[in-house]
């Protein structure tokens, strides 16, 4: 009962720190979007290390982001408790020609707590928390799916053939939330619902893999049968995983992170070219998710249980 | 619809929240009917 409020709380809690966590950004990052556009804004937090003085109808402060570079920056009005405020997190550009930073509206107080503002995603780089769990997900239903489907060949014992199957329909489940969760956001980021990218081909593919798994299992009425044929189908299925999941979208160029032309992030968790508290939050969420797939998994064969129960009775 | 969502884009995270949600409510739905069948 316990473990499973706080798997709740441990989604739920791990979800809105996800989502509600400030994206800010430093000058490094206004000085790079000042290069593609002079009127974008971006969101930006930084300490103030000079409370400055009026200048025209507004307010020019110095202040030093985290990694110590200074700027000055105006604000059209003078800010609230400029005298006492530490910091401040603000929606700015910066201006080339004055070289000073243009804040456009004030946000708040210096955050406590924030993700970095990455170029080209921003918000949309908060998708990791939910959409890379589904595709690990995918990846453990699946193998688990072949382990039970080994043991079935050994011991030709039939729950194991169930535990497989059912562990195969969840990782269907799993593929087709991170399939349909990335097509949403690739329709923001890049452009369209679908790119046929590395990842995304091989995900199709991995989906017609295991669409051909049930297809296989309901053509077959013999119990046995269906249950031999399909533990030797999950086998060579799951060897086809690490395959389109780990090593093709790599060696190939393309649009996810970590493909073969990507020079930024490489493979973003295992190169660590990720923020430590966005890893925190992502973990979390993996480890969440593994739970609630286990639960899953442990309902579907205490109803299988009972099932058989029933059928044994009824005989 | 699409430029609110471009302009704002942690509605986009969000209902990609929503998305994981209804596809595990429909795999419980299905677990439900189950057990009701058994009943």
């Amino acid at each position: 009962m316990w473990w499973k409020i706080t798997l709740f709380f441990w989604i739920a809690v791990l979800s809105t720190i996800g989502i509600v966590t400030p994206i800010a950004g430093n000058l490094t990052d206004l000085a790079m979007i000042s290069q593609w556009s002079a009127e974008k804004t971006i969101p930006v937090k930084f300490r103030v290390s000079d409370p400055g003085a009026a200048e025209g109808e507004g307010w020019l402060l110095h202040g030093r982001d985290d990694n110590g570079n200074e700027a000055d920056f105006y604000f059209s009005a003078p800010p609230e408790g400029r005298d006492a405020a530490e910091g401040f997190f603000v929606r700015a550009r910066y201006d080339r020609e004055t070289h000073r930073v243009e804040v456009a509206e004030v946000l708040g107080d210096y955050p406590a707590f924030s993700f970095p503002f990455i170029p080209g995603l921003e918000e949309r780089a908060k998708i990791i928390f939910f959409h890379v769990p589904m595709s690990w997900m995918t990846v453990v239903a699946f193998l688990v799916s072949m382990w039970y489907g080994i043991r079935y060949l050994r011991k030709k014992d039939m729950e194991d053939d169930f535990r497989s199957a059912m562990s195969a329909g969840l990782g269907l489940l799993f593929c087709i939330l991170a399939t349909s969760t990335g097509s949403l956001w690739a329709k923001f980021n890049w452009g369209s619902f679908w790119n046929w990218d590395p990842r995304e081909t091989s995900i199709f593919v991995l989906l017609l893999v295991y669409g051909a798994y049930f297809a296989l299992r309901s053509a077959i009425d013999v119990e046995e049968k269906k249950a031999s044929l399909s533990a030797v189908y999950s086998i060579i299925a799951a060897a086809t995983v690490p395959f389109f999941i780990f090593i093709m979208p790599r060696i190939m160029p393309g649009l996810h992170p970590g493909s073969a032309d990507d020079t930024s992030a490489g493979p973003v968790v295992s190169s660590g070219g990720m923020d430590a508290a966005m890893r925190v939050v992502l973990y979390g969420m993996l480890l969440g998710f593994l739970v609630l797939y286990g639960w899953l998994m442990r309902i579907q064969i205490r109803l299988h249980r009972i099932k058989l129960k029933r059928a044994d009775a009824a005989l | 619809m699409y430029d609110f969502l471009e302009q704002n884009a942690i509605y986009v995270v969000m209902l990609i929240v929503l998305m994981i949600w209804a596809g595990l409510f429909v795999y419980l739905y299905r677990i439900d009917k189950q057990v009701k069948e058994l009943e």
